[in-house]
Formats: C-alpha cells, structure tokens, sequence
C-alpha cells in the first residue's frame, strides 16, 4: 500500500522539491500552502505521515502539531517537523508539542528519505 | 580689626566681640532687626560683606529687612515665628551674590532672636562670607556632577549598544533563516539531478552539479557559523555533555570528511586509540570542532599531500591530532589564528573560500569543554592541530 | 499702581539647566558651559500682569541627586515653584516627584508647573511625550516643553506660573 504524505511549507520551491523527492521514491503526496489548509486536508483525508515547516503565517507549524494532537482522529499521525531556525528551542518546542523528528535546512535528499522511511515504519509497528 | 558701633552693649557689639576673639571678623557682619523688621543698626564692616556700594549717603538703617535683602521677601511668616519662639533660627546657606566687580561672592544668612529670652525683642542677623570654603565646595560640586553626567551617558550608550545587539542578532537569524530555504532547493536539486543523468550526459556535467552541491553546502556551514557565532556573542552557547567516545565522534567526522579529501587529490590517514576514549562532553559540538580542523588541513594542503589524524590519551586528556602536509604558517600568523573573522593573507588572497570565523568557534567549543587546543606550525612543512579535552574519569575527579 | 513681588523657586536634579532657564528668562542669553550652582541664585525680573507689575524673584537652588535633598530654609516663603527635568535623562523625570514633596513638607500653598528642558536635542530625547504627561498628571501640574538655549516656551510656562500668583 502506498502511504500517503501531507507537505506543508508555506514556500512553492520548497512544497515542490520535497513533492518531487518523495513521489520519486514511491510516495502519494499531497500539498498545503499554510497550517489552516493542513489542517483541512488532513481531516478531509487522513495521511500517513505529515511534513510541516514551522515557521508559517497565520497557524505555524507548531500550531499545527498542536491541532493534530487535540484531534482524535489525528492525534496518531507521525509529523516531521522541518525547519530552517537557527535556534535549538525551535526544534525543542516542536518536538515537545509532539512532532516526531525534526529536520534541519538545508538537508540532503538520502537523509530525509531515511528520516520518513524511519518515522513511518515506527508509526506502522505501533 | 576694630569696630565701630553705634550702641555700647548692643548685641551687636557682644557678637562682633565674640567673632574677633575667634579670630572672624573679618568675615562676620551684623544687623539689628525690629519687630517691625526695619534694620536697627549695622556693624561697621557690614556694607563690605553684603558688598554694598551704599554708605552713609544711603544708609540702610531704617529701611526694610526685605527691601536691603530680597533674599528674605516672602519670609515673614518664619520671622514672626521666631519671634514667637517658635523656631530658633532661619538660615540661608550659600547665597550667591554678584559684587559690583563682577565676582561671585557666597553670603551666609542666619536669623535668630536678640534675646533667647525675649525673642519678640527683635532680631539678629548675622552674615557670614563663606566665599572661599563656598569656591572649593563649588568645584568639587561641579567635578562629581561632570563624572555623573559622563557616566550617565555611558549607561545610555550602553542600552543602546545592547539593543543594536539584539536587532543584530535578530537580523543574523532571520537571514539565516531565509538563506536556508533556498540553500535546500539548490543542493537538494543537484543531487536529484547529478544521480538521475549519471551516465547520461558527459562526465564534466556531472561535476558540475557536484560543484553547485558542495558550495551550497559551504554556504550553508557559514550560516551555521554566523549562528554560533551569534549564540556565542550572545552567551548562549549550550552544550548537551554526556559521556561520549572520542572513537565516534572522531570517525564520524573522518569519514564525513574523506569525500572532500578524495576531491582535493590528498591522502587522509588515521591512527585511531583500540580502547573507549570516553569525555564528558556534547558529541555534535566536538564533531563540529573536528570537521572544522579536518576540512581547514585539506583547504591549506596544496594537491598531493597528506592529512593524517590521529586519536589518543596523553596526561588526562582525549587527544586528537590533525597533521597536514600544508604550506605551514608564520609566527604572527600562529598568534592571531584563533582571533574572530582572521584569516590569513593567503587565505584571502587565495580562491579559499572561509569566513574567518571557524577557528574562533572551534576554540570557544573546546574551552567550553574545559579543554584546549595545541598549534604547532612550520613554513613549508606543514601544521599540527592538537584539541585536548579532558577524560570523564579526570573531570569527575576535579 | 501696586508692585508685587514674588518668590519663585526652581527644582530639579543637577544640570538640568534651571540656572540657564533663569539666565534665558532674565538676560535673554544662553552659555553652553556647564556650571554647577551651589546654594542659591536669586535673579529679579520685572513683568507686567494684567496690569499689575510684578517683581519675580527667581530662586535658582543647587540641582540636588539621590542622596542630597534642597535646604528647605530656601523654599520658604516661596509663592511658586517650577519643577525642572532634563529631556536627554530619564533619571530626572522620576525626581518630580521627590522635589514636589520636599516643597510640600514646608510650603502647601506654592504653585507648582514642570519643566521638561533641552527639548532642542532632539537626538538624545530620553523622555517620551507620554511619559512627561503622565508624571505631571499624576502630580497635579502642567507640563513645558523647555529650551533654555533656543528660549522656546521658557517665557509662556513661567508667565503662566506668574499669573496663578496675582
């Protein structure tokens, strides 16, 4: 089966480029340009793992994994958090709210490829 | 000095008799006041005191107390109160009055009773020329309110220092922020695809991508430097100490770096401890400090040399060692290496690329690891980059 | 016609310019050189006030600081006071209110009206419009925007003052 991927980035490049890496390694992707059309995706269609940027207009990242984790019907899906801050406490506070791993920019293709690979198979087995 | 008074056992003449047996006079002048606070009489030096030009064409007997001094306009409540006996005295201290010449004098005023016993008599003014003691009063006044207002504005540029800091530091992770985003598509894009057309398109095209992959990613560890640097500047440097084996953290920058010594045409050779070689420290931050030190030795070293880096213990301390085959440096050179944005004459003369901020870095992590670094250096024959830090067994011991 | 003669007293801390708003109010002349004054300065000027002439005696006292206070033997008899702080240091605005009470503890009746100087340097302006307002507000007093070294408004607020005294 085929898992299903929500990109969330407020930058088209960015939306795009992890769209092309993912598809190309067999994943079903979906896109959302901010927190608020994330969230109405999701509950439309649930996924099997979520991709989000942090720092976002209006509903941020982190208050997307808030949401997600106040939703019962999403509170199991594995988020990865990625983000370009400079600041540990970023990836701290994301992955206190409940984000599963956090992931750097500029990051390289393999890594990011592994950290999903990884998440999901986590998710999968519990 | 004598005096020449008008009423034989006056108050008058009892204080001017009071003031030269304590050898004052000179300074001290009296008048008698009314009830109706009309000046009675004057001791003789008076008009020289109060510096008035008037004499025994203008006398000032029997003219108002506030008229001669406006200095007691608007008093007469208090004067009728010590009439009462209601208060002992009034006294006006350091009162500033411009002589006919032009030069600042500083009078003394004070106001009491004729009699203690009858205060309603009348009263005694007695003035005091406090000119000299007032003069260096004056200008130790005026030397400690300069030092104030210099320091007071010293803290204000100093606010103001502290606040550009933080819009600096501010500005540093919002464009670092903003250079990443990009920096990913780039590097991401050529990787993509310098693996999908290998093979497919000539060779030279290929390194092209990989030139494009691997100065996005040196970009990229200039942001992270500006960053540290920022967090350094700021005190917020943080490490995560856990005990770690120096193996690890050393293999692990090693091999990250071994691509790039394939790339620049030089052989990288290790000698590695068999046994744990475990400190108390952040792995990351160590393996930063040893990808710094490793990617530096093969920048300097010209094509066809060696880097050799090796991991031991010596005196307490895990110690890596980095040896290059490079150009070597001189001794001012060795002086200011770790000084933050130095580079070296050649290093910005030359095509490599470094911000000059990476050695200073490298020597905060250490030292805050409570370790420190050894630099041995030759012209012509190469450097030697030896980071100590202290074995877990020894910092628990301290 | 009558002459009346009133004291008028200035307060603040050191070198805030009470003895150049004096020489601006007096002499219409300004000196850029600090000196610090010691004890007191009185200085007369002559107005006319709804046609009373009025004697103003100005009491220039010594700037205090946090340690010192003003030697209340000066603030007698005094028929109104301005209050003085110095625009380019925020210190001098929070002494409003420690000059005030000195002032009240041996006169009630002086009225009082503050000073804000140096409103020419611009630049080094460490007082906010808002902050003055509200420090005179909850003082009671009306606030000036003073420049004893352009001489903008040093006439208008201590006229003003004069007129609460006839």
């Amino acid at each position: 089966m085929t898992n299903k991927i929500l990109v969330v980035d407020d930058d088209l490049v960015v939306r795009r480029l992890l769209k092309v890496i993912l598809e190309a390694d067999g994943y079903d992707v979906t896109t959302a340009k901010d927190g608020a059309e994330a969230l109405d995706k999701m509950r439309e269609s649930r996924p099997d793992l979520v991709c989000c940027d942090l720092m976002m207009p209006e509903i941020d990242g982190f208050g997307v994994i808030e949401a997600m984790r106040n939703d019962d019907n999403l509170k199991a899906v594995p988020l990865i958090a990625i983000t370009a801050a400079g600041r540990n406490s970023y990836i701290e506070r994301a992955l206190e709210l409940g984000a599963n791993e956090c992931v750097l920019k500029p990051f390289a293709k393999n890594q990011l490829l592994s950290i999903v690979s990884d998440v999901l198979h986590e998710a999968q087995l519990t | 000095m004598s005096t020449r008074v008008e009423l034989d056992n006056s108050p008058i003449l009892l204080a001017a008799r009071v003031a030269r047996a304590f050898g004052n006079a000179h300074r001290l002048a009296y008048a008698q006041i009314t009830p109706e606070l009309t000046i009675a009489n004057v001791s003789t030096n008076f008009h020289a005191i109060i510096s008035n030009p008037a004499n025994a064409d203008d006398p000032v007997e029997g003219r108002r107390l506030d008229d001669i001094f406006y200095e007691f306009s608007g008093t007469e409540d208090t004067l009728d109160m010590i009439m009462q006996g209601g208060l002992p005295f009034f006294r006006l201290e350091d009162v500033n009055r411009v002589r006919p010449d032009g030069e600042t004098v500083y009078l003394m005023f004070q106001i009491s009773p004729l009699s203690d016993a009858q205060p309603e008599a009348g009263l005694l003014l007695i003035v005091e020329d406090v000119t000299e003691p007032a003069i260096m009063r004056q200008s130790l006044t005026q030397e400690r309110n300069e030092l104030r207002l210099v320091r007071n504005r010293l803290k204000a540029a100093n606010t103001d220092l502290g606040r550009l800091n933080r819009l600096k530091s501010f500005i540093v992770t919002m464009a670092a922020h903003d250079l990443r985003s990009p920096l990913t598509t780039i590097r991401s894009y050529a990787d993509i695809l310098a693996e999908d057309l290998k093979g497919q398109v000539e060779n030279d095209y290929i390194e092209f991508l990989m030139t494009i992959r691997s100065q996005s990613d040196r970009l990229s560890r200039l942001i992270t430097d500006l960053l540290d640097l920022d967090m350094i500047e700021q005190g917020g440097l943080s490490l995560k100490p856990e005990p770690t084996d120096m193996r690890d953290v050393v293999q692990e920058a090693y091999d990250l770096m071994a691509p790039n010594a394939v790339l620049h045409r030089l052989t990288l050779t290790n000698e590695f401890a068999t046994e744990p070689v475990i400190v108390n420290g952040d792995g990351q931050r160590i393996s930063q400090v040893l990808v710094n030190l490793i990617s530096n030795a093969i920048k300097y070293t010209p094509e066809g040399g060696r880097v050799h880096v090796t991991l031991g213990e010596k005196d307490g301390h895990a110690v890596t060692t980095i040896i290059d085959t490079g150009n070597g440096m001189t001794e001012q050179q060795l002086h200011k290496l770790f000084q933050v944005y130095y580079r070296t004459e050649e290093a910005r003369e030359s095509s490599i690329v470094g911000s000059g901020l990476g050695l200073f870095i490298v020597k905060t992590l250490v030292e805050a690891h409570k370790g420190y670094i050894k630099v041995n250096s030759k012209r012509g024959e190469g450097t030697r980059f030896a980071v100590y830090i202290p074995l877990a067994s020894e910092s628990e011991a301290t | 016609m009558a002459v009346i003669q009133k004291k008028i007293c200035l307060l603040g801390e050191f070198a805030v310019g009470k003895t150049s708003l004096v020489r601006r109010f007096v002499e219409n002349r300004f000196d850029d050189k600090y000196l610090s004054t010691i004890g007191v300065k009185i200085s007369r000027k002559s107005l006319m006030l709804n046609s009373h002439t009025v004697n103003l005696l100005m009491w220039d006292l010594a700037g205090g600081d946090n340690y010192q206070g003003v030697q209340s033997g000066y603030l007698r008899g005094a028929a109104g006071a301005l209050i003085v702080c110095d625009l380019t240091r925020a210190e001098t605005l929070s002494a409003y209110e420690r000059y005030l009470s000195q002032l009240r503890e041996v006169n009630k009746q002086a009225h009082v009206v503050f000073l804000a100087n140096k409103v020419d340097l611009v630049d080094r302006r460490a007082i906010s419009d808002k902050e003055l307002k509200e420090a005179a507000n909850s003082l009671g007093g009306q606030v000036y925007l003073t420049s004893a070294k352009t001489g903008i408004n040093v006439e208008l607020a201590i006229e003003t003052l004069a007129k609460k005294l006839i």
